[in-house]
């Protein structure tokens, strides 16, 4: 590829910069000229994943494929997995850059520390499609993100409305340290402070795990004699959290926040009446597999194509739910074929 | 007799020592609702731990045994296919492919004479690699109605994963203990040479423990199963090392012959309490850890100690 | 005892013997990997590999040395996990603050390895579980110290370092050096002797003369002042202070070393060795990604070969029966 020339760079480096000074609000209309990536079909494109190791990214993943299989041009997709370690995801995408690829989608273990590999990506030309967190990084030429701010935030105004601002909370958030942690509780923290009849009792990090999350709180039932609700976003965690309550007898003193749309999560749901659903879109690939076709059809992108959640009322639930299917599942417009399956 | 051996047994003094330091900070800890909320807890570790001493008496170790859970707890959920009837077929077929798995091992360690810790470890990273692959990713499979009715129940007050727990820990210290297979693999594990020359069949004895290994950690993923419903095809992760944490702690060794359920029981009891103490606490997570990792590092030290002033 | 060398020359010749198959495994796979794909054999994949390789290498030769004394180390990840934000923080993008950063990162490096040594030859705690909760103990001062983000920032000059190639990439000239230098004091000074006797066998070592206690210390704190090594190459490579930059290092680092020929029964292990075993599963890791196989596939056969390793080893090693223990400082 001689795309890398030093002009287009230079370009694609200004405009980045430009992005990074401008504000939130202005960068979400921003375009990108990617007429200097545009490349020759078939496209081989490669996708370093952080991890695989969720249902979630699994959907994601194949609403990637399927998105792929719409577009004649793209003639490969290579898949790494570095699995949660930084260190192999940087190894990954120097592997993915020595196979020629046309353009990187990734999602980051940590999104400062993949900075040093996207740099040589950029070095070479090739350009960096990010998917589901936002990416701060000005290598990343568009991405599509979710905003686990907005995400939170609606969480936490609904739990707010549905405890009428009253009572005492814990939160269930992901793994500590990463961006979704972060932003929920930040969300989380900013609706308490609108609603001052309600309190924090205690922030625990469930792992995106319906275990871990479980036994959590079944030694937070023993702690606190009284929880007025759960602020639980995941909804896989929630699922574990629901049951430790419903296990101790104590599944009447307590309101819970939507969760998402994992299909576990959904048939508790269907069954308790109450919760609902922020959706924490798995179609978030299918949107960056959008953006990389026209960056290599040399289209103008947005510099961020927004993916946004949307609320699930326990009414509207039974159009979401999927009573025969597995817990380990997400609510998903994917076509029959390309559902994951062994 | 082994069992009653002081050195196996200087860790109960650590567990009491961390009983008591729990009831100014946690005053409930001392319930019987809670002890019996921390068993439950401790049942699938404690029971992958009971396999583990096994091998350990004989001077190997498992690390496949959390991956093994993961695949149990995989397999049966697809098998049961959200039928009742299916149950015995579902259950039996993980056991089976634990025991098989353990088999392999067993060959592997005791006839091809691999190095066990490295071998195990390559068998576990192998083993979740096959469970990702055979489901795509996601864990499928819908529940049998009653499997978790039925496990999540109570006998009484006790919970029935702990009935569980209590009679593998009487029929792991019965096999340990009282058979000629226990006295096989304490021969073995204290010098397999000698063993050998005065007929114990030291390979019979090593392939069993991973066998009985392997069982126990698919026991311990059908009660994860069970217990957390189907959350994803990694339940098992990591339980290995806990384990193994949780033997050495009670006085089993990696240079084999030595140890006891009883001491492994002890070990296990730490951990858990270990962790339940400090979420009850109310410490945040990193403060979790700290205490976690200073409580392990406290009581082996402690117990070294001890050991050495007992012997002289 | 048996299957114990005798002499001083069987001690010295068993030493890098169990480092063949894995040596052997290098070279098929670079057989293998120069015929099924086209950029593998490349002067940028090799850099590549190099790159990749060069923190591994620097642990699996601290693992070897411990391994060589009887004893283990399971804290060396969590080490870098406490170190890499450490040494961004203290570097602060300043290229003045470049060497303290370095020196805070093996400072804390040896300070951990003194701990674990005096707690395990001293008081005798069992390394295994010492080590272990020692993971447990550094990760909660990392999220302490970080409050669980990415955070410091490396220096320009020092990001340079690790992006330039001087002939080979800065952090694989850091391992040879690291190499060269192991490899110096196991085979001609008599630290590299008093490791291995005290691993071989902790009685005999004692009663020759040896000073265990002290060589079990030295064991340690060189393990973890190759860990702060590995910390600077692991903060060069994602110049970011990632607080779970080391996670899984230690595994990593025990396989290479027992690939490498290293055994838990202690007394046995070289640097060749444990270069081999690293390259092994860098040169995996590396091929099944330029094959395009498959994430999942790729555990599989990542497991496989692992096993095939270690059994080449077992068939090419002298038969006897298996010995593993990592407490023969303990010996009776």
């Amino acid at each position: 590829m001689i795309l890398g020339s030093t002009a287009v760079r230079a370009r694609t480096w200004l405009l980045a910069l430009l992005l990074c000074l401008a504000a939130p609000a202005a960068a979400a209309q921003a375009t990108v000229d990617t007429s200097g990536f545009a490349a020759t079909p078939p496209w081989k494109i490669g996708v370093s994943a952080g991890y695989l190791s969720n249902s979630w990214v699994v959907f994601a993943l194949q609403y990637i494929k399927y998105e792929a299989s719409l577009h004649p041009e793209v003639g490969e997709i290579i898949v790494t997995d570095a699995g949660f370690d930084a260190n192999k995801q940087a190894a990954d995408i120097e592997d993915l850059l020595s196979q020629g690829i046309d353009l990187l989608i990734f999602w980051a273990v940590d999104n400062e520390s993949v900075q040093p590999a996207l740099d040589r990506a950029a070095s070479q030309g090739v350009p960096i499609v990010s998917v589901g967190e936002p990416s701060p990084l000005p290598q990343v030429t568009s991405q599509a993100s979710i905003d686990q701010y907005a995400l939170g935030h609606l969480v936490a105004e609904h739990l707010a409305t549905d405890m009428n601002g009253q009572g005492g909370v814990v939160a269930m958030l992901p793994l500590p340290g990463t961006y979704a942690a972060t932003a929920q509780l930040e969300a989380l923290n900013d609706v308490l402070a609108a609603n001052p009849g309600m309190q924090l009792l205690s922030v625990e990090y469930g792992q995106w795990s319906r275990s871990e999350s479980k036994r959590i709180t079944e030694n937070l039932l023993l702690r606190y004699p009284r929880i007025d609700g759960v602020f639980s976003p995941s909804g896989q965690m929630s699922l574990g959290i629901a049951e430790a309550f419903d296990e101790a007898g104590r599944l009447d003193e307590v309101t819970f926040s939507p969760g998402d749309e994992y299909n576990g999560w959904l048939k508790w749901v269907a069954e308790h009446g109450q919760g609902g659903a922020v959706t924490f879109p798995t179609r978030a690939g299918q949107v960056a597999m959008q953006l990389a076709v026209a960056i290599l059809k040399g289209e103008p992108v947005p510099a961020n194509e927004p993916v946004a959640s949307e609320y699930v009322s326990p009414a509207d639930n039974a159009n979401w739910v999927e009573l025969d299917r597995p817990d380990d599942w997400w609510a998903t417009e994917l076509p029959e074929d390309w559902k994951p399956a062994p | 007799m082994k069992s009653l051996d002081w050195r196996t047994h200087g860790i109960w003094l650590a567990v009491i020592v961390l009983a008591l330091v729990a009831i100014p900070i946690a005053p409930g800890f001392l319930s019987p609702r809670n002890l019996l909320n921390l068993l439950r807890q401790a049942a699938p570790l404690g029971i992958v731990s009971l396999g583990i001493t096994l091998v350990m008496v004989a001077r190997r170790v498992d690390l496949s045994v959390g991956a093994i859970a993961s695949l149990a707890a995989v397999m049966s959920a697809a098998l049961m296919g959200g039928s009742d009837s299916r149950l015995p077929l579902a259950l039996g077929s993980a056991v089976l492919m634990g025991a098989v798995v353990g088999w392999l091992n067993g060959l592997l360690v005791a006839r091809g004479r691999l190095e066990p810790f490295v071998t195990t470890l390559g068998v576990a990273i192998l083993l979740t690699g096959v469970n990702r692959l055979v489901t795509g990713g996601t864990a499928f499979g819908v529940l049998a109605p009653s499997f978790r009715k039925v496990l999540n129940g109570r006998w009484g007050s006790v919970p029935i994963v702990v009935v569980v727990l209590v009679l593998l820990i009487v029929v792991a210290a019965y096999v340990l203990h009282k058979t000629r297979f226990g006295r096989a693999l304490y021969l073995t594990g204290a010098n397999e040479a000698a063993a050998w020359l005065s007929g114990v069949k030291t390979r019979r004895a090593v392939i069993g423990a991973y066998v009985i290994s392997g069982v126990t950690g698919a026991i311990a993923g059908i009660l994860l199963l069970a217990r957390y419903g189907i959350s994803g095809n990694l339940i098992g992760e990591g339980y290995e090392f806990d384990a193994l944490a949780a033997a050495v702690l009670g006085g089993t060794t990696f240079e084999g012959g030595k140890g006891s359920i009883a001491g492994t029981v002890a070990g296990v009891l730490l951990l858990s309490m270990a962790y339940t103490l400090v979420l009850m606490g109310g410490l945040s997570y990193h403060w979790q850890l700290i205490v976690r990792g200073g409580i392990i590092i406290g009581a082996v030290t402690l117990y070294a100690i001890t050991q050495r002033k007992a012997r002289s | 005892m048996l299957g114990r060398p005798e002499t001083p020359r069987d001690l010295r010749s068993q030493v890098g013997k169990g480092g063949r198959p894995a040596f052997i495994a290098v070279v098929l796979l670079i057989v293998v990997g120069t015929a099924a794909s086209a950029p593998f054999a490349t002067t940028g994949n090799a850099l590549n590999v190099l790159r990749q390789v060069a923190p591994l290498g620097v642990l699996a030769l601290g693992q070897t040395i411990v391994l060589l004394a009887g004893g283990i180390d399971l804290s060396v990840g969590m080490l870098i996990g406490l170190a890499v934000p450490l040494g961004a923080l203290t570097m602060a993008g300043n290229d003045a603050q470049v060497v303290p950063a370095i020196l805070v990162m093996l400072g804390l490096g040896l300070a951990v390895g003194i701990v674990n040594g005096v707690l395990v030859a001293w008081a005798g705690a069992h390394p295994f579980v010492l080590t272990f909760g020692m993971m447990a103990l550094l990760q909660g001062v990392t999220f302490l110290l970080t409050n669980y983000r990415t955070v410091g920032k490396t220096a320009p000059s020092f990001a340079a370092f690790f992006t330039a190639e001087f002939g080979l990439p800065g952090a694989a000239w850091v391992l040879t050096v690291l190499a060269l230098a192991t490899g110096f004091v196991l085979r001609y000074t008599r630290l590299g002797r008093y490791l291995l006797a005290t691993g071989s066998h902790a009685e005999y070592a004692r009663r020759a003369g040896i000073r265990v206690k002290r060589t079990t210390l030295i064991a340690y704190v060189l393990s973890g002042l190759f860990a702060g090594f590995g910390a600077v190459l692991v903060l060069g490579r994602l110049q970011a202070g990632y607080p779970l930059a080391g996670s899984g290092f230690e595994l990593q680092a025990i396989v290479a070393a027992i690939l490498g020929g290293a055994a838990f029964s202690g007394g046995q292990g070289s640097v060749f060795g444990a270069l081999a075993g690293a390259l092994v599963l860098a040169l995996v890791a590396n091929l099944l990604n330029l094959l395009g196989v498959s994430a999942y596939l790729q555990q599989v056969v990542m497991g496989g070969i692992i096993v095939g390793v270690v059994g080449l080893r077992a068939a090419t090693g002298r038969r006897r029966f298996l010995v593993h223990s990592w407490t023969n400082a303990k010996a009776p």
